[in-house]
């Protein structure tokens, strides 16, 4: 296979010879990316799906360098001593262990211990796991990833297992709650779900005797493929390339039948089959929908027909008003996922289409490699498993701006309404009447500040991205500060859009990062909110110029010039990277047609 | 036909990450730098992919050269003209 075709196909149409062709094929042509860094600590081998998670992640867009800890030494690699996975500065840890090389006797020597033993082994082995979860964060601020353990395939006790309190399966199952506590009480540690995906693909294949016996491996060649790709996908979520909108066709897609010849009533969608399959597809886009995912259509129809179906068809359940957009017309379908993008004001790679065509699909990926893909199987029971089978929209927070999403891109194609029609812009803006909320982030909005410097890549001045452990310490931080913006006008709530990041040195305030989110742009709320914490850090009375600087990446060359525009000055360029002051005795003018709440929150209150 | 022979070259340099000129008909543990018990873990799962087969633990451990592995899966039907 191609590297390129590689780099587009559906994960779920790979094999492992895919991956391995294709991490050999990369490091030959030397394929560049953003850098990413995973430290992998085991007590098993693993070293046969390294092709898989470097593959994956190849996809995602980085060009990933592994550190593989030695064999069963993970408790001396994560104590402050050992330099090597320090020294590595990893931007991920996994620790991958098996539950076999912890606890023989848990994993098969159940009969060997009592009730009272087996409370006992759980806890222990959630103390040792807690210990080196610890121990890492101890000595870096990056992600945790830790696995929990599959449930027994044939426990000891046969049919009696699942009778007893005290049976192999609940303590497993007690084991795994203990972890899921641990990764809630620890930030930025997440739960590598090794229990859901060898249910998944069924514990025979996740689980491989042969090569436990022969090589400590106990991943079957599946199982292989699970982990990496899910690995894939944790990295992509907390790197904010989780896709944020879904282009999804219409006929044989969201119904069964062509609406331009069956008619109203010929599609096949409903309670019965084959309309049953249908709609269950649309509950599951659904999901995503309220999980904040942005739904448009593209579709090869007369728009008429599309919309006589969201309207009218009693058994519809996704409406007009969950689409942000649409293009139904009869132009090529990548020129209509370029509008779309266009439209939302978001990247093509943010966007994933969805067609049961398998000629659009290739058309797409030829044009618009960037776009994400699913071609839908043949099988038309198979549809909602295929979508959340991509994991392509995953994520690891869900905030109450995820909520609003589509609601706030909907209303951006209103204004854009309102804006053709209004005929001076400054004018159509104080229209809307535009409340800026500024101040330092409540604890609640922590995930989402966090969320929001992984997903945002166009409006990001300098593309930092933090954890939510930073962004606490950063707060409580007497040498720094941080601010958030929220949005609000009379169309609708944007929510928390905004952060900016200050270092105080001396006399110098200088901006870490100053990010904002896409669908808040066009209102200037960016200049208010800079404005806002230049005035903040100058009341202190100790600083005397504020430096920002621009970082240029692929996708954020629409901030190039945010500082110039806001009336800093030039101080500094080198490889394309600017650097800019403000003195004291300036001012960030701050729009007229925005007004501005400061907000601290109470606790922050002293 | 000749098709099988070559895949089954092509798969075995992949799974030892070599050139395929590299993996002749004599190749074995013993010839091929690169393939030690390490990336004969690779070499047995590209093989169970590509054929679609599973070897038992004894063949597993067995089949360290090019000539074992094409017996093993001549012995489950597959034939391989040269």
């Amino acid at each position: 296979m191609e590297l390129a075709e590689f780099l587009t196909a559906q994960s779920d149409a790979l094999s492992y010879l895919d991956y391995v062709e294709a991490v050999r094929a990369a490091a030959k042509a030397g394929r560049a990316g953003a850098p990413l860094r995973l430290a992998i600590l085991r007590n098993v081998t693993v070293e046969t799906m390294l092709p898989v998670i470097s593959g994956e992640l190849l996809r995602a867009g980085f060009a990933p360098e592994i550190h593989l800890g030695d064999f069963d030494a993970i408790a001396s690699e994560t104590m402050a001593g050992d330099a090597a996975l320090y020294a590595f500065a990893p931007d991920f840890v996994f620790l991958c262990q098996w539950l076999e090389g912890i606890s023989p006797q848990l994993a098969t020597r159940f009969t060997s211990l009592s009730g009272d033993r087996v409370t006992a082994e759980v806890a222990r082995i959630a103390g040792v796991v807690e210990m080196l979860v610890r121990a890492v964060r101890a000595n870096t601020a990056v992600p945790i990833l830790i696995n929990n353990f599959p449930l027994p395939a044939r426990p000891t006790l046969g049919i009696l297992d699942s009778q007893q309190p005290h049976g192999q399966t609940n303590a497993i199952l007690a084991l795994n709650a203990q972890l899921l506590q641990l990764a809630a009480d620890v930030p930025d540690v997440y739960i590598v779900d090794f229990m859901r995906l060898s249910a998944q693909i069924g514990s025979a294949e996740f689980y491989d005797a042969k090569q436990w016996h022969i090589a400590r491996l106990p991943f079957g060649r599946r199982a292989q493929l699970a982990v990496g790709r899910e690995l894939a996908t944790f990295v992509r979520a907390l790197r904010g390339c989780s896709k944020k909108c879904l282009v999804l066709d219409c006929d044989n897609t969201l119904w069964g039948g062509v609406i331009g010849e069956d008619g109203l009533e010929g599609i096949a969608l409903g309670a019965t089959y084959p309309g049953s399959c249908f709609a269950e597809f649309q509950r599951e886009i659904l999901n995503l929908y309220d999980r904040g995912v942005v739904l448009a259509l593209c579709s090869k129809n007369d728009e008429a027909d599309v919309l006589r179906v969201l309207r009218e068809h009693p058994d519809m359940l996704l409406h007009e008003q969950h689409f942000a957009t649409w293009f139904i017309n009869w132009d090529d379908k990548p020129e209509n996922l370029r509008r779309i993008a266009a439209a939302l004001n978001i990247g093509l790679d943010a966007l994933v289409f969805v067609d049961d065509n398998a000629f659009e699909i290739d058309f797409v990926r030829a044009e618009l490699p960037q776009v994400a893909t699913i071609l839908l199987p043949k099988d038309r029971a198979e549809f909602a498993a295929a979508l959340g089978r991509a994991g392509l929209f995953d994520s690891l927070t869900l905030t109450v701006e995820d909520r609003l999403r589509t609601g706030s891109y909907r209303a951006d194609v209103e204004r854009a309404r309102l804006q053709r029609s209004s005929t001076n812009v400054a004018e159509y803006l104080s229209s809307l009447g535009i409340v800026m909320t500024f101040g330092p982030p409540s604890e609640l909005e922590l995930p989402r500040v966090a969320q929001l410097s992984q997903k945002t890549n166009q409006f990001n001045l300098t593309t930092r991205r933090y954890t939510e452990a930073e962004i606490r310490g950063l707060r409580a931080a007497g040498d720094a500060r941080v601010y958030v913006m929220k949005g609000r006008d009379t169309v609708s709530d944007l929510g928390l859009v905004g952060v900016i990041v200050m270092r105080l040195s001396g006399e110098v305030a200088d901006v870490e990062a100053c990010f904002v989110s896409c669908r808040a742009l066009g209102r200037n709320l960016e200049d208010a909110f800079l404005a806002a914490a230049a005035s903040d850090v100058f009341a202190t009375g100790r600083i005397s110029r504020v430096v920002g600087r621009y970082l240029p990446t692929e996708k954020n060359g629409l901030c190039k010039d945010f500082y110039e525009k806001c009336g800093f000055v030039l101080i500094e360029t080198r490889d394309g990277a600017t650097a800019w002051a403000l003195g004291a005795d300036q001012r960030v003018a701050s729009p007229r047609w925005i007004s501005v709440e400061v907000l601290v929150p109470a606790e922050l209150v002293r | 036909m000749s098709g099988r022979l070559e895949q089954l070259h092509h798969v075995v340099a992949l799974a030892l990450n070599v050139d395929d000129a590299e993996v002749g008909d004599d190749a074995s543990m013993d010839t091929v730098g690169a393939w030690d018990s390490l990336r004969h873990l690779y070499v047995v799962m590209a093989v169970e992919e590509a054929f679609d087969v599973k070897f038992d633990d004894g063949e597993a451990v067995a089949v360290t050269s090019f000539a074992l592995i094409r017996g093993a899966l001549e012995r489950r039907g597959l034939t391989f003209s040269s």
